[in-house]
C-alpha cells in the first residue's frame, strides 16, 4: 500500500511516501523551489516522491494531509471573537488566502496528482496536526512503546501533547491549547530580539550562551505561569500575535527595557541575556513536560517531534537530567515532519497494520530519504565542461580528508538528500575543526552569516566519547553535550578578558579547545554521530581524517549560504561554491578545484536571490 | 535562477502554449461588442455602448496590426482587475469583520467567555494540560474537521 504524506500553508512545506509502512521518500519543498521555509503547496516534492516510489498511475492508495484545515480555520475565527475589534490587518491578510487556497485543499491535491500522472481518486485522510507530530517521533523510532512530547507553535488548537505509543497504537493523553504555547513564547523572543520566527528560533538559541540568565525571574513573574506538570499559560497582555502582525507589544518592551532590537543591527547584552533566559525557561518547561509524562506512562523511551524539539541544547539537558532512559527525537522535527507523521498515522494507527520496532535501529534511514545525483554528475559536468577528478574507491577519503587538513573548506554532495532541517553529510560544508581561524572564515566567507554562530562536529561513532561526553548515538545532530574537559585550553588572563568583550566576534576568535571550530563559548557542541552502515562515504571520510590527523571528527554546517534553502542539485551546489569562497566542491565521486574553474560568469549578488533570513 | 531538469522529476510536463494574440484580441473584441450591444439592447443609450465598441475595436486592431495597444491595453486591464479585486475584498470584508466579530465579542463578554483562556496567572488550578477525549471512530481521520 502506496501512502502520500502532505504537508503545507504554513512553513517548511513537505511530501513523504511511504510503501507498506517502510519509508521510500521524504523531501521538503523549499530544496526544489529554493526558497527558504516554502509554504506553498509542495508540488515538486510531492512529484520527486512520486518519481522515486514508481508510483504508476493507478498504484497510489491514499493521501494524507498532515492537519485538520477546518479546525484551524475554526481556531482562527475564534480568535477574531476573542480579540474584536483589534485583528483587522491580521484577518485582512489571512482571509484572501484561506479563501482562494487553505479551504480547498483537497482540490489542490487532486489537480497536483494529476498533473503527476496519478489518477486522483484516493482516499483522503486528515490527521490531527500534533498527532502527526506524534506519529513522525514514535513510528519511525527505535522503541516498540515509549511516551511521546510534541511542543510547537500552534495546529490546530493544541500547542503541546502528551503521548503514549505501544506497537501500531498512537494516543495523546492530554494537550495545552492556543494561545498558550512554548513555541510560540519562543518565538516572541526570536522576534524581540531581532531575529525572523520560524527560521532565527536556532540563532536565539546559538547566541544564548553569550549571556546570562539575567531576566528569568521577570519572565516567571509576569509572562508565564507554569505547574509542576509542565503545563502553564503565558499572560496574554504582553503579546501581540492573536491580533496583531508582530509577536510582542509595548508592554512587553517595556518590561525588557526598550523596544525589540531592529533586524541586523549590533546585537547588544541585553539580546544575549534575554537569549540565555528564555533557553533556561524552555529548558525548565521541557524537563517539567517531561518528568510528568513519564509519571502517567511510566515508560522508559521518550520520543519528541514539533519545532521546539529541533532545540537541540534543551534535548541534551533532557537526556542528562531527565527521568527517560532513552530518547529519540525526529529529525525533521518541525512542520515538514508532519508529512512523514501523517502517512505513518494513516498505515498504524488507521489502517491497523503491524509494528515491530527493533529497539536498536530508527527507521529513518539516517534521514536520508530525498534525491540523490551521484550517477548524473559525470554527465552534468561533461556538459558544463567542469574541470573535476574523478576519485575512485579509498582514494576518495583519503584525497578529501587531505585536502582538508590543509585548512580548505569543502562542500560535499553525495547520495541521497537529508529530510529535516540538518545536513548530515549529504548536503554539507566540511573543514578541520583544529583550525583556530576556520570558525570566522566559514562564517563570513563562506556562508555570510552572524559571526557567533557556532558549528557544528560530526565524529565517528566509535570515537564520540573521545571528544564529548556524550556516548551514544545523535545521528539526527540534535543533541549539545560538552566537549571534554582535557581538550579545554587553558585561558590566559588576555582571553578571559576578551570573552566579556561586547563585541562577539572577539569572544568567537578565543579558542577555547584544542577543537576550536566546534567548541562553542560555553565549552558545548552539537554532536553528529556517524555509522559506517548508515552512510559509509561519509564514515570513511570522518575516519581518513582522523588516521591523517589523529583526530576523528570534522565540521559539518549545512551547504548553503545565508537565506538559502540547502542545495538540493549538483547545479545549486555548483553556483553556491563558485559565488563563495569555498576551495573544492565534491560532486558524488568527482572532485572540483576552485581553480582550476573557468571565471564565473553569473555576478548577481547572492542577496538578490535569497532573502535573509 | 535555473533549476537543474533532473531525472527525479520525471519526463518534463507538458508546457501549456500561450493563446495566440490576435485570438485572444478577436474573442475580447467579440464580448466588449457584446457587452456593448446588451447595454443598448436593455437601457436604450447609446453613448455608453459606443464607447465599449471603439475600445473593443481598438483592442482588435492592436491584436492584429499594433501589439503595443493591445499589450497597453492588457496592463491596464490586469491592473484595474486588481484594483477592483481589492476594493471588493476591503469593501467587503471589513464591514463584515467589525459587524461579526465586535458584536460576537460583545456576546462573550456579556457571557463572562473567554475562547482563548486567557484568566492570568489562574492560581486556583493545579494543570493547565487538557484531557484528549478518544476519536470517536476512524471515520473522525476522513473529515478536515
Amino acid at each position: 500500500m502506496n501512502i502520500l504524506g502532505i504537508s503545507a500553508f504554513y512553513h517548511d512545506s513537505a511530501a513523504a511516501l511511504i510503501r507498506d509502512g517502510k519509508i521510500i521518500a521524504a523531501a521538503q519543498e523549499e530544496r526544489f523551489s529554493r526558497k527558504k521555509h516554502d509554504e506553498r503547496f509542495p508540488f515538486h516534492a510531492v512529484r520527486y516522491c512520486l518519481h522515486e516510489g514508481k508510483i504508476g498511475p493507478d498504484d497510489l492508495d491514499a493521501v494524507a494531509f498532515y492537519d485538520k484545515p477546518i479546525q484551524k480555520f475554526e481556531r482562527l475565527l475564534q480568535t477574531y471573537f476573542a480579540t474584536a475589534p483589534r485583528g483587522l490587518k491580521s484577518f485582512m491578510m489571512a482571509m484572501p488566502i484561506w479563501i482562494r487556497e487553505k479551504l480547498w485543499i483537497p482540490l489542490e491535491i487532486e489537480n497536483s496528482l494529476e498533473q503527476c500522472g496519478v489518477k486522483p481518486e484516493r482516499e483522503l485522510y486528515f490527521p490531527e496536526h500534533h498527532e502527526s507530530h506524534a506519529a513522525s517521533a514514535f513510528y519511525p523510532s527505535p522503541y516498540q512503546t515509549s511516551a511521546i512530547l510534541t511542543v510547537d507553535g500552534v495546529g490546530e488548537w493544541a500547542t503541546s501533547t502528551l503521548g503514549h505509543g505501544q506497537g501500531h497504537d498512537l494516543k495523546i493523553i492530554s494537550d495545552l491549547h492556543f494561545p498558550h504555547s512554548l513555541g510560540l513564547l519562543y518565538s516572541a523572543f526570536t522576534y524581540f530580539t531581532g531575529f525572523k520566527v520560524n527560521s532565527g528560533e536556532y540563532k536565539l538559541m546559538g547566541l544564548a550562551p553569550y549571556g546570562e540568565p539575567r531576566y528569568v525571574k521577570q519572565i516567571y513573574d509576569h509572562l508565564i505561569s507554569v505547574r509542576e506538570d509542565g503545563s502553564f499559560k503565558l499572560n496574554m497582555e504582553y503579546f501581540n500575535y492573536m491580533a496583531g502582525l508582530t509577536m510582542t507589544n509595548d508592554k512587553f518592551g517595556e518590561l525588557f527595557g526598550g523596544p525589540a532590537r531592529k533586524s541586523e543591527t549590533d546585537i547588544g547584552q541585553r539580546e544575549m541575556d534575554l537569549a540565555r533566559s528564555i533557553q533556561v525557561v524552555t529548558e525548565e518547561i521541557v524537563l517539567k513536560m517531561a518528568r510528568h509524562l513519564h509519571k502517567i506512562t511510566g515508560e522508559k523511551n521518550l520520543c519528541m517531534a514539533g519545532g521546539v524539539a529541533l532545540n537541540c541544547v534543551a534535548n541534551g539537558r533532557l537526556l542528562r537530567e531527565g527521568p527517560f532512559e532513552n530518547v529519540w527525537i525526529q529529525p525533521a522535527a518541525g512542520d515538514a515532519g508532519g508529512a512523514l507523521g501523517a502517512a505513518l498515522t494513516v498505515w498504524y494507527h488507521v489502517k491497523g497494520n503491524p509494528r515491530q520496532a527493533n529497539g536498536v535501529k530508527d527507521s529513518m534511514q539516517g534521514s536520508y530519504l530525498g534525491p540523490n545525483f551521484d550517477d548524473e554528475v559525470e554527465a552534468f559536468l561533461k556538459a558544463k565542461g567542469y574541470p573535476a577528478k574523478k576519485l575512485a574507491g579509498g582514494e576518495w577519503a583519503t584525497t578529501i580528508a587531505k585536502v582538508m587538513a590543509e585548512e580548505n573548506v569543502v562542500g560535499l554532495v553525495q547520495g541521497r538528500m537529508e529530510f529535516g532541517p540538518r545536513a548530515l553529510g549529504g548536503r554539507s560544508i566540511v573543514g578541520d575543526p583544529r583550525s583556530e581561524k576556520m570558525q570566522s572564515v566559514m562564517n563570513l566567507k563562506i556562508k555570510y552569516r552572524e559571526s557567533f554562530r557556532p558549528f557544528a562536529p560530526s565524529c565517528c561513532r566509535d570515537k564520540v566519547s573521545e571528544y564529548f561526553e556524550h556516548d551514544r548515538e545523535s545521528p539526527y545532530m540534535l543533541l549539545v553535550a560538552p566537549v571534554r574537559k582535557d581538550l579545554w585550553t587553558n585561558l590566559t588572563d588576555e582571553q578571559k578578558r576578551i570573552m566579556k568583550d561586547p563585541d562577539l566576534c572577539k569572544r568567537v576568535n578565543v579558542a577555547r579547545s584544542t577543537l576550536p571550530a566546534i567548541t562553542h563559548v560555553d565549552y558545548s557542541a552539537r554532536i553528529q554521530t556517524v555509522e559506517r552502515d548508515v552512510n559509509q562515504k561519509y564514515y570513511d571520510l570522518i575516519k581518513a581524517f582522523g588516521d591523517l590527523t589523529g583526530v576523528y571528527c570534522i565540521i559539518n554546517t549545512s551547504f548553503n549560504v545565508r537565506g538559502e534553502p540547502i542545495v538540493c542539485t549538483p547545479e545549486d551546489a555548483y553556483r553556491c561554491f563558485m559565488r563563495t569562497e569555498m576551495d573544492y566542491l565534491v560532486l558524488g565521486d568527482f572532485l572540483l578545484s576552485k581553480k582550476d574553474q573557468p571565471e564565473w560568469a553569473d555576478k548577481v549578488d547572492w542577496r538578490k536571490d535569497y532573502v535573509l533570513d | 535562477m535555473n533549476t537543474w531538469p533532473w531525472k527525479a522529476l520525471g519526463p518534463a510536463l507538458p508546457e501549456r502554449k500561450p493563446m495566440p494574440m490576435r485570438v485572444k484580441a478577436t474573442i475580447q473584441a467579440v464580448v466588449m461588442g457584446l457587452v456593448g450591444f446588451a447595454v443598448y439592447k436593455i437601457w436604450g443609450h447609446l453613448i455608453g455602448p459606443a464607447i465599449v465598441w471603439s475600445l473593443a475595436l481598438l483592442v482588435l486592431i492592436g491584436g492584429w496590426l499594433v501589439p503595443s495597444i493591445f499589450h497597453g491595453f492588457e496592463k491596464f486591464g490586469a491592473k484595474l482587475a486588481f484594483w477592483v479585486a481589492s476594493g471588493l475584498t476591503w469593501g467587503l470584508l471589513v464591514p463584515f469583520f467589525y459587524i461579526t466579530f465586535t458584536f460576537g465579542r460583545l456576546v462573550l463578554v456579556v457571557r463572562g467567555l473567554d475562547p482563548m483562556d486567557r484568566a492570568f496567572p489562574d492560581a486556583g488550578r493545579d494543570t493547565f494540560w487538557t484531557p484528549r477525549p478518544p476519536v470517536p471512530s476512524m471515520d473522525q481521520y476522513r473529515k478536515q474537521h
